[in-house]
């Protein structure tokens, strides 16, 4: 037996007389229609407003639990210690009450190991990155580019352990012993082996991305500089380079910040001990090894070692936040010239 | 434009002109060589990956006649499983040893001895005399693990000219395994264990199966979080968000969040879900739910360009015959770009597996054997118990541990094939 | 028109800058040009007529053999300048194209300062030994182009800071920056607004006197405004070409004709 939909609807559409007009398609059957859709409509509508601002809440929650557990930890510990202080040893400082006056949170040392090995990572991506993508995008064949790209994409999918690996477990023994055969003191746990197997992971991200942005360096100019007679490394040296130089600024920026956040080379290839020095062959130590050696661990929550925790994760959200906002409006500034 | 200095300026610019060639060439060899260099790290790494892991599928076994004797399992008669379960199963495989070497006396000798056999033999032979009593009284000879130092020996990693104090085995026990070996008594075989047991503090008795399970786990909730609210959010943002500030502020946040390093997820977790909400800790929940939020803004970004890529005359055509813009949304454009959506969600799920930083943070670092049986159990993951194994001093662990890394590129390669393979199958060109 | 009148009577006598002879161009196997022959005359200014698509501009980039830039463009037969093939294998395509510049259709100056995008070609190509020889050329050339007035006081303001007439203008002083001795154009007045066009017109009725000029061009009034000689191009094929005045008032091929009155293009 159909039922009074379905009836309403096989029955002719156009019918002058409202009195005699099927039942399905009168404003009562539509209101109703409308009325059961709406109760589903809006929660449901709520309900994908909601999972936008989830993206919201959690930056809010981000910044807000890094920010408390660090104000905890800057109760015990003043700001400028930690921020400008050179000793960092947090193990003699639990001892007892004597939390922090030793002078054993000053974050320093932690910085430059920081900046050296990231400088290091960015040294040796910088070159190899740039000129792999002005290769692939000027000179390669269609081919070339489609056999090669691809393989330079499985570098970024690479996860970090399994370069961690790469790097304690071969990188390092061998500079190593390439030190002890050339007389040079070089330490098993050197900020180079980190910073040159840091390095191969962020090539993939500077060779993409400015691959891309000289793509998209518009045709005209070059066929300017070619019809003046300029061979194709002229051209590119002096015309498309500085043309995609905002894009290319913005890829290192994105890699710098990649490099600043990397855990588990560092972690792995890394030493613990802080050491304030720019010396590449020496080990240091950066934030996120000692983010991760205070938290793991049995220690109860607010002890300073996991709230000097928090407060370097603050300062590494800051660092890469900035970064980051820096990469995206030189990007934009590129994008408005040429787009 | 002829006069008498043409010749030495057509000399001089034809220098020039040499050159500017060969910079050129100079300049697009540096192009190559970088190229290269990559792909070469590439290949590098991975190569090494395979030369130091392959030998850690396979593991030493020794031939060890056992006689079960009925004094060491049953003394008072009793064959009940629990009494079976409590005996002394070390002792048949020490009794074993004994006769294979009875010139061997001392309580140093008699130690270094029994070193050569792994304690996961003696849980093996408890296993089959509990399935099978009628063993006792019997006398079998059997295969059972030998210790990761006679493993290594026969991999050949073991050199007597490494000074005794430097070397795993003994000047003594070098020589038992090479009799052992010399009688045809060693075997390498498959590592079957490595696959179907959990971690142990023995190397030759460790497996990933554990941290499989736990890694399946921490994908599932992962996934069941990230994808709904990731497409509604997407749904939402690209179907219905008016182009106000609040709109903007929302994908400003997106894009930020992708490129926050993940150590600060680990540290939100922590704070948040650990300390606040007192969730269990090292559990597959609150990893799951920790990736969920660094996998969200990926998803986020695969769906809206899976559904920018439907054409809007799907969308004018939903509402011309009269369906609201909710049922426009849901009933024509998510399906047409749920191939896409997919493909974004598998390659967010193949990051997520390959974490570590933020898992450590939230406990998942504990050494746990038992194979986890839910979502709330204590578990690891693939990357952390490759990390795990890492920081362990035995060197028979540096094979398992690459071996690790290998199962764990092997899902990843399945998973971005899969995501590949569905790019390819369900592409519509509009 | 009266102009290029007067001066048509020296065209019979002009010596050949430029011979093409059964030059044929394949974009893969699609055929773009079928067996031209053409000479071009020194010191005049010969205008490429005919519908779009017709390989006019396909043809000027043979002449500085841009095509060779483009993957799976073929080029028969022989193109020569000055009776030297430039084909041929010991033709070096970097000196041809100084010796031959390109103007293009929409205005491209370099995204540098206006000195810079002039000084580029010169410098490349070692044409000064010193800062101030450089400086010399740049301003001579933008005094040819006719835009040395409205820009020399703002010489580091970028290329691109300037209207579209003046960057077009700006890219024709960048040409004959480094002393060409062939200028082809193509269309460089189809994105310019008519006072733009007209002050370009009057620029290249300057240039003829050093160069000489080949220009595509969509209008056939300007055609006939600034060319001496014309070549009128049909579906790949050269159909006639001859004096600009004859070919206007009395064309000898019944396609011409066609083109002319506009029931063609």
């Amino acid at each position: 037996m159909p039922n009074s939909d379905q009836i309403a609807l096989a029955a002719p559409v156009l019918s002058k007389d409202r009195a005699t007009a099927p039942a399905g398609f009168s404003d009562a059957a539509f209101a109703r229609r409308r009325w059961l859709r709406s109760l589903w409509e809006r929660p449901a509508y709520l309900l994908l407003v909601l999972s936008s601002l989830l993206a919201i809440l959690t930056t809010i929650g981000i910044v807000l639990s890094l920010l408390f557990e660090s104000l905890r930890f800057f109760e015990q510990v003043p700001l400028t210690e930690f921020l400008f202080g050179l000793e960092w040893s947090p193990q003699t400082a639990l001892r007892a009450d004597q939390v922090g006056s030793s002078g054993s949170f000053g974050a320093v040392p932690l910085f430059t190991g920081t900046l050296l090995i990231s400088l290091i990572s960015l040294v040796t991506a910088g070159p190899i990155g740039l000129f792999s993508a002005v290769y692939l995008a000027e000179y390669a064949g269609k081919k070339t580019r489609d056999a090669v790209k691809p393989l330079l994409e499985i570098l970024a999918g690479v996860p970090t352990v399994i370069y961690g690996f790469f790097a304690a477990l071969i990188v390092s023994p061998m500079l190593r012993d390439a030190g002890g055969f050339m007389g040079v003191g070089i330490s098993s746990e050197s900020a180079l082996a980190a910073g040159l197997v840091m390095g191969v992971m962020i090539i993939p991200i500077i060779s993409s991305l400015s691959d891309d942005v000289i793509a998209s360096v518009p045709n005209a100019l070059r066929e300017a500089s070619y019809s003046l007679g300029a061979t194709q490394s002229e051209t590119i040296r002096q015309i498309v380079l500085p043309a995609a130089l905002p894009g290319i600024v913005s890829a290192m920026l994105l890699a710098a910040s990649r490099a600043v956040g990397e855990t588990m080379i560092v972690v792995m290839a890394a030493g613990l001990a802080a050491n304030l020095t720019a010396n590449p062959f020496a080990a240091v130590t950066t934030v996120t090894v000692q983010i991760v050696g205070l938290l793991t661990g049995d220690q109860e929550f607010d002890s300073p070692k996991t709230l000097a925790a928090f407060a370097l994760g603050l300062v590494l959200f800051i660092v890469t936040l900035c970064l980051n906002i820096t990469a995206m409006r030189v990007s934009k500034k590129y994008h408005e010239k040429y787009d | 434009m002829t006069d008498g200095t043409e010749i030495p300026k057509a000399v001089a610019a034809a220098a020039l002109l040499h050159r500017r060639y060969r910079a050129e060439t100079r300049f697009r060899w540096y192009g190559i060589l970088a190229t290269a260099l990559a792909l070469f790290f590439l290949g590098a790494m991975l190569i090494s990956i395979v030369i130091i892991g392959h030998s850690a599928f396979r593991q030493t076994f020794v031939k060890l006649d056992i006689f079960f004797d009925p004094q060491i399992l049953a003394a008072d008669g009793k064959t009940d499983t629990d009494s079976l379960r409590r005996a002394d199963y070390p002792a048949l495989v020490r009794a074993s040893l004994r006769e294979m070497f009875p010139g061997v006396s001392g309580r140093r000798e008699l130690r270094q001895l029994y070193d050569l056999v792994s304690r996961g033999a003696s849980d093996s032979l408890r296993e089959q005399v509990v399935t099978n009593p009628a063993l006792i009284g019997s006398r079998a000879s059997l295969w059972l693990l030998s210790s990761d130092d006679v493993d290594l020996f026969v991999k050949g990693e073991i050199s007597r000219n490494t000074p005794e104090s430097e070397r795993q085995l003994t000047d003594l026990q070098l020589d038992w395994a090479e009799q052992i070996v010399a009688q045809g008594a060693a075997e390498l075989r498959f590592n079957t264990a490595f696959f179907t047991t959990g971690d142990s503090r023995e190397p030759e008795t460790a497996g990933i199966w554990g941290a499989v399970v736990g890694s399946f786990y921490t994908l599932i909730v992962t996934i069941m979080l990230s994808f709904p609210i990731g497409v509604m959010a997407a749904v939402y943002l690209q179907e219905f968000a008016p182009k106000n500030r609040i709109t903007e502020m929302i994908e400003v946040n997106i894009n930020n969040l992708a490129a926050v390093p993940s150590i600060v997820f680990g540290l939100l977790g922590l704070a948040v879900f650990l300390n606040f909400f007192q969730m269990p800790r090292s559990a597959p929940l609150v990893g799951g739910v920790v990736l969920a939020l660094m996998t969200l803004p990926t998803i986020i970004i695969a769906a809206r360009a899976a559904m920018l890529a439907v054409p809007p005359s799907i969308r004018e055509a939903a509402l011309a015959v009269g369906a609201s813009p909710m049922q426009t949304a849901f009933h024509h454009v998510v399906p047409l770009a749920i191939p896409g959506m997919l493909t974004g969600a598998i390659i967010g799920m193949a990051r997520a597996l390959g974490e570590t930083a933020p898992l450590l943070m939230i406990g998942m670092v504990a050494f746990i054997v038992d194979i986890p049986e839910s979502v709330f159990d204590a578990a690891t993951v693939l990357p952390v118990q490759i990390f795990l194994w890492a920081d362990s001093p035995e060197r028979a662990f540096v094979a398992k541990m690459a071996a690790g890394i290998m199962v764990l590129l092997a899902f990843l390669i399945a998973m971005n094939l899969i995501a590949v393979i569905l790019r390819r199958r369900f592409e519509q060109k509009w | 028109m009266s102009q290029a009148l007067k001066l048509s009577g020296t065209l019979a006598t002009a010596p050949i800058k430029m011979q093409a002879r059964g030059v044929s161009v394949f974009y893969g196997a699609k055929q773009a040009l079928t067996g031209l022959d053409i000479d071009i005359p020194e010191h005049h200014v010969t205008s490429l007529i005919g519908p779009s698509g017709c390989g006019k501009t396909t043809f000027l980039r043979c002449i500085n053999r841009m095509n060779d830039i483009i993957d799976g463009c073929r080029v028969e037969g022989h193109i020569s300048i000055d009776g030297v093939d430039i084909y041929s294998k010991n033709q070096d395509v970097v000196q041809l194209r100084a010796r031959v510049g390109m103007v293009f259709q929409k205005p491209n100056p370099f995204p540098k300062s206006i000195y810079e995008n002039v000084a580029y070609g010169p410098r490349i190509h070692g044409m000064a030994t010193s800062k101030k020889q450089l400086d010399e050329i740049v301003i001579d050339s933008l005094t040819r182009a006719g835009l040395i007035k409205e820009v020399h006081d703002r010489l580091d303001a970028p290329g691109t800071s300037l209207s579209g007439g003046q960057q077009q203008r700006l890219c024709i002083a960048r040409t004959i920056a480094v002393k060409p001795e062939l200028i082809l154009m193509d269309e460089p007045c189809s994105a310019l607004d008519p006072i733009a066009t007209a002050k370009v017109e009057e620029l290249i009725d300057e240039l003829r006197e050093h160069f000489t000029i080949v220009i595509v061009t969509h209008s056939m009034q300007q055609a006939a405004r600034v060319s001496q000689r014309t070549a009128f191009f049909h579906m790949g094929e050269l159909v006639e070409a001859g004096p600009t005045e004859q070919i206007f008032t009395n064309p000898k091929d019944t396609r011409t004709q066609a083109y002319i009155t506009g029931r063609i293009g």
